[in-house]
Order: C-alpha cells, then sequence, then structure tokens
C-alpha cells in the first residue's frame, strides 16, 4: 500500500506542477465565472443558465484534464525511461499502474471539486445560500465518474501509443459513449441488419452518460451494464446522494 | 573464455552466488518488416558474494540488455537470470538489489530529497529512516548543497550521483550500475571509484558495467567482457592478463662523446625529449643492450618491461565481437 500511494503521491505531485494544467483550470473557471454575464442575458432563468454553463465547463474541461493527463502521464514515463529506476524496486507492476491512476484521479478530484467550489461561490453570489443544493454536488459527483472511465481509457491507449493518438483514441471513446442512447435508438428506428450492425459499437463502448439532466434536476442515470461503466453503485452516487 | 563457460557457470547451489546469468539472449524485432537483432546471444556468468565485478564491452556489446534482463526491466528470449538465489524478477531479491540505468533520467520537478523519499518509499523504507538515509545519502554524494533545487537544474554528473544515491536508498546488498562513470569528470569519477570501493569494504557485492577500462583496472576483483552480445572472457585480472613480457622499453642518457649501441633485431626507437628511447621485442637480450650502453658511456634513466594491459585484451575481444569476426 506505501508503494502505491507513494506512486500516487508522486503522479499527482507531477500533475500539480504542470503549468499546462493551471492554463487549462484557469480557462474553465473564467467560463464559470463568465456565467454571470450569460445570466443577465437571460429571462429570469439566471441561477439556471449559470448552473448549465458552469456545468457544461466542469465537464468540458475535466473531460479535456484527463485526458491529457491521462495520455501523458504512463506514455512519459516509458519514453523518458523514468519507469527504469521505478520496477527494479520491490514494486509489482501492476502496482505501479494503480498508483499512476491514482494518482491522476486525486488530480482529477482536486479539479473538480475547485471548479464546483468556483460554480457554487457563484452560483451563491446571484441567488444566496439557497441556489447551491445537493443536486450540484451529486452533479459533480457524476461528472467525477465520467473522467474516471475516460481516463481509464486514456491510460490504456498510452501503453501502447503515442500522446496524440491516444488522445484522439479516448476523445472517440468519450464521444461514441456519450451517444450510446441515440446510437441505439438510432438502430431500434432503422431497424433490421442496417440497425443491428449499430448493437456491437454500443456494447462495446463504455457508456459515459452516467450524468444526465431530468427536468431541472441532474440525477444519475442507471447503467445497464457494469461493464460498460463503473455500474448503479456509483452512477447513483455514494448513499448520502441518493 | 578463462573461468565462465555456460556450463561451468556458479550453480544456484553454490552459497556465495549472488547474481547468476544462464545463457542468457535477447532478440529485438526492428521495424515494420521485423528486422531480427540479437543484442545478447547466450551469456553465462556469476557474481559472487562481497566482490567488485567489472562488466565490460564496446558500445553496442549488450552489457545493458543483460543488464535489464537481471533487473526484469526486460525478458529474455532464451535462459534464466537468478538474484540472491530467486529467479528474476522477484519481490524479494528486488529488496535486497539497488540499480543504476545507463543514462538515468528522474522526475525533473523533484528535488533530491523529494527523489530519495520516493525511492525510500518505493523500497518499503518509513518514513523517519527515509529522511536520515536521504540525508546521509546526499552528503555521502556531494550533493547536500543542492538538496532544494529540482533536478531539471542539476549536470550531468549531478543527475548520476542522485541515480547513485536512489540506488543505494534500501541499504541493498547487492549493487547493479550501468555505466556509473559516463559523464562524470576526473574528480566525480574518483568520487564514485571511491565510494565502488567503500561499498565493496563494506561487504556489499557490486556489478557495475563500463568501457574506462583503467576505473576498471583500480577497483574490481573479477571481471567479464562481452562483445558482439557474446561472454569474451570472464575471471580476475591477474588470469585474464598474460604476465609474459610483450617488449622494453629502455631509456638512455648519451653524454658527451657517448653513442648508442646498435639496435638489435626487431627493436625501435622512441621519441625521446633529449633522452635516447629504445623498445626491445620480447625475447631481445636486454642485458646485453645495457651493458653495451653503459660500456659505450651512456646512463641508463629506465628499464619498463611492458606486460599485457587490460586494454590490450579489452581490444583484442572486442575485435573478435565486431561484426564480421569469427565468434569464439
Amino acid at each position: 500500500m506505501r508503494r502505491i500511494a507513494a506512486v500516487a503521491r508522486n503522479t499527482f505531485r507531477e500533475a500539480a506542477r504542470n503549468k499546462i494544467l493551471y492554463s487549462l483550470l484557469f480557462f474553465a473557471l473564467g467560463l464559470i465565472i463568465s456565467a454571470l454575464a450569460l445570466g443577465q442575458l437571460s429571462v429570469h432563468e439566471d441561477r439556471r443558465m449559470i448552473r448549465d454553463v458552469g456545468l457544461f465547463g466542469v465537464d468540458v474541461f475535466s473531460v479535456l484534464i484527463a485526458i491529457f493527463v491521462g495520455v501523458n502521464l504512463l506514455y512519459k514515463e516509458l519514453a523518458l525511461k523514468t519507469v527504469y529506476t521505478i520496477l527494479p524496486k520491490p514494486i509489482a507492476r501492476w502496482e505501479f499502474v494503480l498508483g499512476k491512476w491514482l494518482g491522476v484521479m486525486a488530480t482529477l478530484v482536486a479539479q473538480i471539486v475547485i471548479m464546483g467550489l468556483v460554480l457554487a461561490a457563484t452560483l451563491m453570489a446571484e441567488g444566496g445560500a439557497a441556489a447551491v443544493d445537493a443536486a450540484l454536488a451529486k452533479a459533480l459527483w457524476l461528472l467525477l465518474m465520467n473522467v474516471t472511465i475516460v481516463t481509464s481509457v486514456a491510460m490504456f491507449f498510452s501503453a501502447f501509443s503515442s500522446p496524440f493518438l491516444s488522445g484522439l483514441f479516448a476523445l472517440g471513446v468519450f464521444v461514441v459513449g456519450r451517444s450510446i442512447p441515440d446510437v441505439r435508438a438510432l438502430g431500434e428506428r432503422i431497424g433490421g441488419g442496417a440497425g443491428k450492425l449499430l448493437g456491437p459499437p454500443a456494447r462495446c463502448c463504455p457508456t459515459c452518460t452516467c450524468s444526465r439532466r431530468r427536468g431541472r434536476r441532474w440525477v444519475g442515470r442507471r447503467c445497464r451494464s457494469m461493464a460498460r461503466s463503473w455500474g448503479p453503485a456509483i452512477s447513483d452516487g455514494p448513499p448520502c446522494m441518493r | 573464455m578463462t573461468d565462465g563457460d555456460p556450463g561451468s557457470a556458479a550453480r544456484a547451489s553454490e552459497p556465495d552466488v549472488v547474481l547468476r546469468a544462464d545463457d542468457l539472449a535477447k532478440t529485438f524485432r526492428l521495424g515494420f518488416f521485423r528486422k531480427r537483432v540479437d543484442a545478447v546471444r547466450g551469456v553465462s556468468f556469476s557474481v559472487h558474494r562481497g566482490e567488485i565485478f567489472g562488466f565490460l564491452g564496446p558500445n553496442g556489446a549488450g552489457k545493458t540488455t543483460t543488464l535489464k534482463m537481471l533487473m526484469g526491466l526486460i525478458f529474455p528470449t532464451r535462459g534464466r537470470a537468478e538474484i540472491l538465489g530467486r529467479p528474476v524478477p522477484d519481490r524479494q531479491a528486488k529488496r535486497r538489489i539497488g540499480y543504476l540505468p545507463e543514462t538515468p533520467y528522474f522526475y525533473e520537478y523533484l528535488t533530491p530529497e523529494e527523489f530519495l523519499d520516493f525511492a525510500g518509499a518505493l523500497c518499503d523504507l518509513p518514513s523517519a529512516v527515509r529522511r536520515q538515509r536521504a540525508d546521509a545519502l546526499l552528503a555521502r554524494v556531494g550533493l547536500d548543497h543542492a538538496r532544494g533545487r529540482p533536478l531539471r537544474k542539476f549536470s550531468k554528473g549531478m543527475l548520476q550521483r542522485i541515480g547513485i544515491a536512489q540506488a543505494l536508498m534500501g541499504d541493498p546488498e547487492v549493487v547493479v550500475l550501468d555505466e556509473p562513470m559516463t559523464g562524470l569528470d576526473p574528480l566525480g569519477r574518483k568520487d564514485i571509484r571511491d565510494l565502488i570501493l567503500e561499498l565493496g569494504r563494506a561487504g556489499k557485492t557490486v556489478m557495475f558495467s563500463t568501457h574506462i577500462l583503467p576505473d576498471v583496472e583500480m577497483t574490481c576483483d573479477r571481471v567479464a567482457i562481452v562483445a558482439g552480445g557474446r561472454l569474451r572472457s570472464v575471471g580476475t585480472l591477474a588470469s585474464l592478463l598474460s604476465p609474459r613480457v610483450l617488449s622494453t622499453e629502455v631509456v638512455l642518457r648519451l653524454a658527451g662523446a657517448a653513442t648508442p649501441p646498435a639496435l638489435p633485431e626487431g627493436a625501435r626507437r622512441l621519441p625521446g625529449d633529449g633522452v635516447t628511447a629504445v623498445e626491445l621485442p620480447a625475447g631481445a637480450d636486454v642485458d646485453g643492450y645495457l651493458r653495451a650502453a653503459l660500456g659505450g658511456g651512456a646512463t641508463v634513466v629506465s628499464v619498463t618491461p611492458r606486460r599485457e594491459s587490460l586494454e590490450d585484451v579489452f581490444v583484442r575481444q572486442a575485435a573478435a565481437g565486431a561484426p564480421g569476426s569469427t565468434p569464439s
């Protein structure tokens, strides 16, 4: 456990000292705060506008950060041969990969928490304390679950591909994963052989639609296949948020 | 091969064998057409407890590939390796090994203290021990003054030193160093040499690869020479070097009307500044030549027999392993 924690801590430290990540984070924070101005343009929907734009910002930028960090960290270990210093130590390869993944996840948790806090502060600036509710926390939790899938896919590709290609692949999987309900619906509408052709891609890709907006609330959508996502327990959020 | 043919490589049952390679071979497949490159072609040797073992070879001889197989970084195509009686890779054995990779790359955003703490944590050391060892090792490798500086600002020599420090963090029994002198100035080389000797005196087993021969002559108990992916020789320096005198260099000073004696057959005159230097071939009558010189009024400045050096052996073995040569 100490070894995994050491790799995770080091990975987090590496990400925390990466200037590009800060650029992405500041861009996301800028977008969230700019939602205040967009809220002014709407008619009696200021709070909803801020919440939607803010969550959109958190969603997009957390996925971008997940892909950026996920495709680079493992690849850099191999390309720069830093792994040659690590693996002769008494650490198993799976411990190393798990430590890297946990480090990336810690980075993403930190980023999402920062973005969430800024979003909450923006909402409170507009509508007071009542504007922030448990649904916001749940939405952020679900976005975090989405990025766990994206990070895993990005790290998987980075084990054997260049960062550019891994990024493209991971982004592709994410886009397809986001569109799975639409792909399924399209398959049902088309019907016949052509419709069935859309089945396998929809089944193979991890479902990245764990968080969906229903009416005015963000709720967890029960994922049908545990293999395609991290399962209902995660997608529905922790018990305290259900 | 002097004492290390595959059959006679130390057996696992031998109590003092800490590291053993048995017919290790590695073939890489490169490029689109998967061209076959035999980097190591069946290397067998053993390293005994407490000795300093030099692993010599020209560039591309297969030294680093062999060490990577021993460390479990790459898997051999054929053969097997054992460290401390356990087949590679083994977690228990790894706890007792320290390894410095060739041209080490480290996490450049870390400071030496952070890096050594990380290396210690990977060895499962408690926090207090990590701090204590990091302090001692930073002082030992002469990086005490740079403990707060990120590794990206380190020179090549400093990186080499921190690399050695991380290899020693777990207080290993066996230390394997891949080209530890590379990139160091003469003072740095001397420091590392002293450190290797100190580790040897402390009872640790040290194996290092290099092609800097004077360092090997000054530090190693035994050496192995690889070339072309094959082991050419392994043994003590004394067993590798022939005691036979190859030639004798005589330096004379000629005063006034003194004349140098006639050169024996096969002898040649060497350039000398104010002196007369002559190289007499093996088997020449050196005593007779000196008598003639003294009789002619010359003063003898020095007489130096030249025996086979490690460089001679190395060049001969490397030439044997060069492409196109017949494997020995």
